[in-house]
């Protein structure tokens, strides 16, 4: 049932109250009288609206509404009863009773026009009629609508606002709609079908019609000789397409699912064949196996295209949602639907059903200002929410849009540092859709109250999850009282997906695309350059950033390879909100890939999450990114928010960087302060103006050793013996955004990830205090105090002038 | 007179095996087996069967069978169970036999535990003992069968201690 929409759409009127009849018929029949009885009422008043004595109102979906739901409930309790259970509804049965007294009372309130409105338009968005209509009979309406709206509609709301978007759209959806459109559309489905004009032409014709033209469809085509008036003829008998129930059934999903899964068997084989038919060069081979791969394409498409649905599907049970959602929240919001006919994989629809929900009562919950609000911003009362899908690049794409109040970025900064899930520090770097995109974390929520509709901050973070387990992208687009654009892209199918396959050892390793971030060969000769191998622990120095290295023959604990290829070749990947180096052997090539599970006897291993034979027969596993981060100990973002939210209290996490002093004294500096770690031969180490300074990257920059800054309290050498590699190493510090400070530092440990719940007073300036970390006492240094000590007691202004003047004559 | 069953035969070490005919999918020369990192060692990797993936049981490690007979490429069976199909690597592939019931006999005492554990019974040939094995206990690993009698158990300590 629709409930908002066209008030005055009689057929649909008409359609409930057959529904509703039939159910009452039945129930006399069988003895269900309390149902009768409900379903009588409900007869009555939909009877007087059908006769048009009545005009639907607010109040009266409401009481149809719950009539509806009260007719579900019994039912479901008849199904699993077989008797009606306890509950008569009669207080429900007097309201709809009164209603009806109402109306027949002469000029009362019944008269009432809806009060909020909705526009003519709202009901035709969301394309669904009371009855099916058989796939081809509406080719046209099929066909035309996508070029006029997707076509101008895609880039259009990218580039311009939503607000300025939206009228010409409007008003050519109303001018479509206006008169013609239904009739116009079967003659010139069928002219299509027939293959008399092309869809391009038939809407030529329709906007004749809408600027004016007072002629039929068929006489515009034939005037315009693009027809003849038999090919008219024609058209009008075959209008009449056979009755849906005849042109299709209905097949088990299972069978679809074998279905499906054989030809992807079957698109593997072909790939199989293609690849020896290009090998021996045999010509009657080739053509063969061309014929067949043209045939195993077009086989695959069509049996891809049986298990497509209409987004509708999901389309039509939002308007519900929305309208009780509104109610709950005292504001006033129309929900826009639109390509409601696109299609996705079944199972697709069904992933992203919970994530769209949830998207939907967030723009209503913190997007959508109550009226009063909205009327202070000059926005109209009515707040709008936009669903749009559509094709494109392959993919399935799905926006809401909403015109509330946008994401504040400094509030989600605020929230983001007071659940210590981001430092002031970083926070002042980052780019504004940085972020916005913070929202994704777990544990985030800018609501300021939690509502019975959303705000509890496990949302956005899930909302990402889900579809990024379909191998979706999640994109958010906000500004201030301009709204919020979530857009989700999704790929049509998942029966095969596209992977990297890479060899380890002996073995071939497939790693799943959406998770891939980039692929990076390094010379051996260089690697140490990038690679650290710090007490076992490996990290990857990447774009300014510190990434976990893991070498997978390391964690799989394969054989070594016998030839060992002087480059080193890394993947990084990317899973649940952070990003992972992984070392590999080799790197073959992308290609599509069935998933296959892996028998549960592998299960406990839980390092692949299934298996694919390749084009070549080989067989890849493939890899378990999240699991294989977890395995490196790295706790995953979503444990942490478990954990968080099981602790009342939450602990203030900290990744750091371990560090031994000379006297083997352990220190930790939180990650966030590090950009790079870097080696030195000591006679980089040159004196300028009596400070130490390296020259690191067309830049002259100070090292200062670390425990100099730091007060020792015991005897220190100057110079103590270098590390066995016989260079200096040192961690490369961002202390504000112009200047970069070098520390060296005695030895570099690798990183630990911290809780912070009870420090140990510090014992020396420049420290917070300390912990224990990996059993052994380690102070935590407190990076903005000694970086401001650095800059205004070590450094000398004086000194500091010239430096800087330097730094742009160096090549 | 009894109607004969029919058994695929292989061997093991020598040892001659059989399982019920019927439970035998197909029988495949070696090919390349995908490792499962990390896996059990009974569990060598999976195979590509047409497209399908199987998983290959080292039944010689299964049965606690210690040593290789030769440095010969072992075998394949592909068993149906109640899993599906699954492969298993044998040292031989043997002859189907019909054997008259009346030659069956409960697995004896004397049979390592971890092979009795799995055996059905003994048939007596002429001058050979065949040992007919249960297809779906094979593939149920002894660390997931949910009943695990203590003295299988000990068996199993006791074999793995003389390893």
């Amino acid at each position: 049932m629709r409930p908002p929409g066209n008030p005055d759409n009689t057929e649909l009127l008409a359609s409930i109250f057959r529904t509703i009849h039939t159910i009452k018929g039945s129930c006399g029949f069988l003895g269900f009288t309390k149902l009768e009885k409900l379903t009588h009422a409900g007869e009555n008043l939909l009877s007087q609206m059908r006769g048009g004595e009545l005009k639907l109102n607010a109040e009266i979906a409401d009481r149809l509404l719950e009539m509806v739901d009260a007719v579900r409930s019994l039912l479901e309790e008849i199904r699993t009863t077989e008797a009606e259970g306890p509950e008569d509804y009669l207080d429900l049965i007097e309201r709809l009773k009164k209603l009806l007294a109402k109306a027949a009372a002469p000029d009362t309130k019944s008269k009432i026009e809806p009060p909020a409105a909705p526009s003519p338009n709202a009901g035709n968005l969301a394309p669904s009629g009371p009855t099916p209509s058989p796939p081809a009979s509406d080719a046209l309406e099929e066909v035309a609508p996508p070029p006029s709206e997707a076509a101008t509609k895609p880039a259009e709301s990218k580039s311009a606002s939503l607000d300025s978007s939206l009228p010409a759209e409007k008003s050519s959806r109303e001018k479509r709609t206006g008169k013609p459109a239904v009739i116009p559309g079967r003659l010139g489905g069928a002219l299509v079908r027939h293959g008399r004009v092309r869809p391009e032409e038939i809407l030529r014709a329709l906007q004749m019609q809408e600027a004016g033209d007072p002629r039929r469809i068929g006489e515009i085509l034939v005037q315009l000789g693009l027809v003849t008036e038999r090919d008219i003829a024609e058209a009008l008998v075959d209008k009449k397409v056979p009755d849906s129930s005849d042109a299709a059934i209905r097949v088990d999903v299972n069978l679809l699912e074998k279905q499906m899964n054989l030809v992807s068997e079957l698109v593997l084989l072909r790939n199989r064949l293609l690849q020896i038919a290009n090998e021996t060069n045999e010509r009657n081979l080739n053509g063969a196996v061309h014929g067949l791969n043209y045939v195993t394409s077009e086989l695959r498409k069509n049996v891809m295209k049986t298990r497509m649905q209409p987004v509708s599907q999901l389309f039509d049970k939002l308007p519900r949602i929305v309208r009780d959602v509104s109610k709950d929240l005292g504001k006033k919001i129309k929900l826009e639907t639109q390509g409601g006919d696109t299609e996705l994989d079944k199972t697709l629809l069904e992933a992203i059903k919970d994530p769209v929900t949830h998207l939907l009562r967030n723009s209503m919950d913190h997007g959508i200002e109550s009226p009063e609000v909205r009327a202070q911003k000059g926005k109209p009362e009515e707040g709008t929410v936009w669903i749009r899908a559509f094709h494109e690049g392959g993919n399935f794409h799905l926006e809401i849009a909403d015109d509330g109040a946008g994401i504040d970025p400094d509030r989600v900064k605020q929230k983001a540092i007071s659940k210590g899930l981001l430092t002031t520090v970083h926070a002042d770097k980052m780019t504004e859709p940085e972020i916005l995109n913070l929202i994704f974390l777990p544990g985030l929520s800018t609501a300021e109250k939690v509502t019975n509709v959303s705000g509890r901050g496990v949302g956005m973070d899930v909302v990402k999850t889900n579809v990024e387990r379909i191998g979706g992208l999640t994109k958010l687009q906000s500004g201030r009282n301009r709204g919020t654009t979530v857009s989700l892209e999704i790929p049509l199918t998942l029966a095969t997906i596209p992977a990297l396959t890479v060899i380890s050892g002996k073995s071939v390793f497939a790693i799943p695309q959406a998770a891939l971030v980039e692929m990076i060969a390094v010379d051996a000769e260089d690697a140490h350059k990038f690679i650290e191998h710090i007490d076992g622990v490996s990290v990857f120095r990447f774009r300014g950033t510190v990434l976990p290295l893991l070498s997978l023959r390391k964690e799989l604990k394969l054989k070594e390879v016998l030839s060992d290829s002087s480059i080193t070749k890394i993947v990084v990947v990317r899973t649940e909100g952070r990003q992972v180096a992984l070392l590999v052997d080799a790197i073959r090539n992308t290609e599509e890939i069935v998933i296959k599970p892996l028998d549960k006897r592998f299960k406990s291993i839980a390092l692949f999450s299934g298996a694919a034979v390749l084009g070549d027969g080989r067989v890849a596993l493939i890899l378990d990114i999240a699991a294989l981060a977890r395995r490196a100990g790295m706790a995953s973002s979503r444990q942490q928010a478990a954990a968080q939210a099981a602790d009342a209290q939450p602990k203030e996490r900290l990744t750091l960087l371990l560090l031994s002093g000379s006297d083997g004294e352990r220190m930790g500096v939180p990650l966030d302060f590090v950009q790079r770690l870097e080696e030195f031969s000591p006679s980089a180490r040159e004196l300028m103006g009596g400070l130490d300074v390296v020259q690191y990257r067309n830049e002259i920059l100070r090292i200062i050793r670390l425990e100099e800054t730091l007060e020792n309290r015991r005897t220190r050498s100057r110079h103590p013996e270098e590390s066995a590699s016989g260079k200096i190493s040192a961690i490369v510090v961002r202390s504000d955004a112009h200047r970069t400070v070098i520390l060296e530092v005695h030895r570099i440990l690798g990183i630990a990830k911290v809780e912070i719940d009870q420090l140990t007073p510090p014992s020396r300036p420049c420290v917070r205090g300390s912990l224990v970390v990996q059993e052994r006492v380690t102070e935590i240094l407190d990076m903005p105090a000694l970086l401001a000590k650095l800059q205004s007691s070590q450094l000398d202004p004086a000194l500091l002038a010239p430096l800087e003047a330097h730094v742009p004559h160096v090549r | 007179m009894s109607v004969k069953q029919r058994y695929s035969t292989f061997t093991l070490n020598g040892i001659c095996f059989g399982v019920p005919v019927e439970k035998v999918q197909e029988v495949l020369e070696f090919q390349h087996i995908t490792p499962v990192p990390l896996a059990a060692p009974v569990l060598p990797g999976i195979i590509n069967l047409r497209g399908q993936i199987l998983t290959t049981f080292d039944l010689k490690t299964r049965l606690n069978l210690a040593g290789s007979e030769g440095a010969g490429e072992p075998m394949m069976m592909v068993i149906q169970t109640s899993e599906g199909p699954m492969n298993l690597l044998v040292d031989k592939i043997g002859p189907v036999l019909d054997v008259d019931p009346d030659l069956f006999e409960p697995p004896t005492e004397t049979l390592k535990p971890s092979v009795r554990s799995v055996t059905t019974h003994v048939c007596k040939l002429d001058g050979q003992l065949l040992l007919v094995l249960d297809t779906e206990k094979i593939v149920q690993l002894p660390e997931e069968s949910t009943v695990t009698s203590r003295k299988e158990k000990l068996g199993l300590e006791e074999a793995a201690a003389l390893q």
